[in-house]
């Protein structure tokens, strides 16, 4: 595992907490990178609800990539910017057409739904019956549960996944 | 039946006077999930056999559990709902309130199957 950390400079000038991990993710280090980012998480927000709920997200996402991950490698971006209160969880890993086709056809399901939890809850009774794999349920998870908004980007077999959402960092009251 | 996947997922599955007991702690990540469906298959056979009033399905030392383990206790919850109501027990689930991801999931949980689960805060 290669760990690349950053400063970028938000929009207001400031530097921005962040950093980017790119590794082979077996199960093992999932867990590990989530309870790495949880700390990260309350360290910049000092809430444990918001933390938790961006730990869901990023583990959902880490296992997304590491089972479809065609290469066997997924990176992992996370800043939190706290000028414009807002969280950018992405993940990137390789895959096939196949699985392309089944995450835009899941993403499309997502993005023309207009409530989330509605949404979940039929996710939450179709996976039920699934007799293989949750069918996306950990993308509406993340929509419902961490109240991130989701995007896919597809660029030739390189997939993209970002979860985005609004945060309360320490400054605010 | 007692199953530890290293200090990751620990599942125990312990029949008692008229309950089934499902003990889940660590992480309930991917690579549980096989034992999660295994361990609610065997609660599912005793609770079935005995006949058991109850399986108690304790989370209270549960750090996270990921969807694809998620999707199985669902998949158990819809098979128990699916039951001849003399033949169906009830769900009681131990949650940890100080665990937070535990609010959000296990009132999804709860909504998924409403006449059947209950929950307990420890």
């Amino acid at each position: 595992m290669s760990h690349v950390s950053s400063n970028a400079p938000s929009n207001a000038g400031a530097p921005v907490p962040s950093f980017e991990l790119r590794f082979r993710p077996s199960v093992d280090l999932i867990s590990i990178v989530r309870r790495f980012v949880a700390e990260f998480y309350l360290r910049v927000m000092d809430d444990d609800d918001a933390a938790s709920r961006l730990a869901l997200a990023t583990h959902e996402l880490l296992e997304n990539a590491a089972k479809y991950s065609t290469d066997g490698e997924a990176a992992l971006f996370v800043q939190v910017d706290t000028g414009t209160g807002t969280v950018d969880v992405r993940t990137t890993n390789r895959s096939t057409p196949a699985q392309l086709a089944r995450l835009r056809r899941c993403f499309d399901e997502i993005t023309s739904a207009s409530d989330a939890a509605a949404l979940y809850a039929e996710m939450l009774r179709r996976s039920a019956l699934l007799a293989t794999g949750s069918g996306g349920l950990g993308l509406a998870r993340i929509w419902a549960e961490s109240e991130m908004a989701i995007r896919l980007v597809v660029e030739g077999e390189r997939v993209e996944i970002h979860a985005q959402g609004s945060i309360a960092t320490r400054g605010d009251s | 039946m007692s199953t530890d996947t290293g200090h990751k997922c620990f599942i125990e599955v312990a029949a008692q006077p008229a309950l089934v007991r499902v003990t889940l702690r660590g992480d309930a990540t991917m690579d549980a999930a096989e034992l999660v469906r295994g361990a609610l298959a065997d609660a599912h056979a005793r609770a079935t056999a005995a006949p058991a009033r109850e399986v108690v399905v304790d989370f209270s030392q549960l750090e996270f559990m990921s969807s694809i383990c998620l999707k199985t206790v669902l998949t158990w919850l819809g098979t128990v709902e699916s039951l001849d109501p003399g033949r169906r027990y009830g769900v009681r689930l131990i949650s940890n309130p100080s665990i937070p991801w535990q609010k959000r999931s296990i009132h999804a949980l709860a909504s998924f199957a409403p006449g059947l689960l209950t929950v307990d805060e420890t």
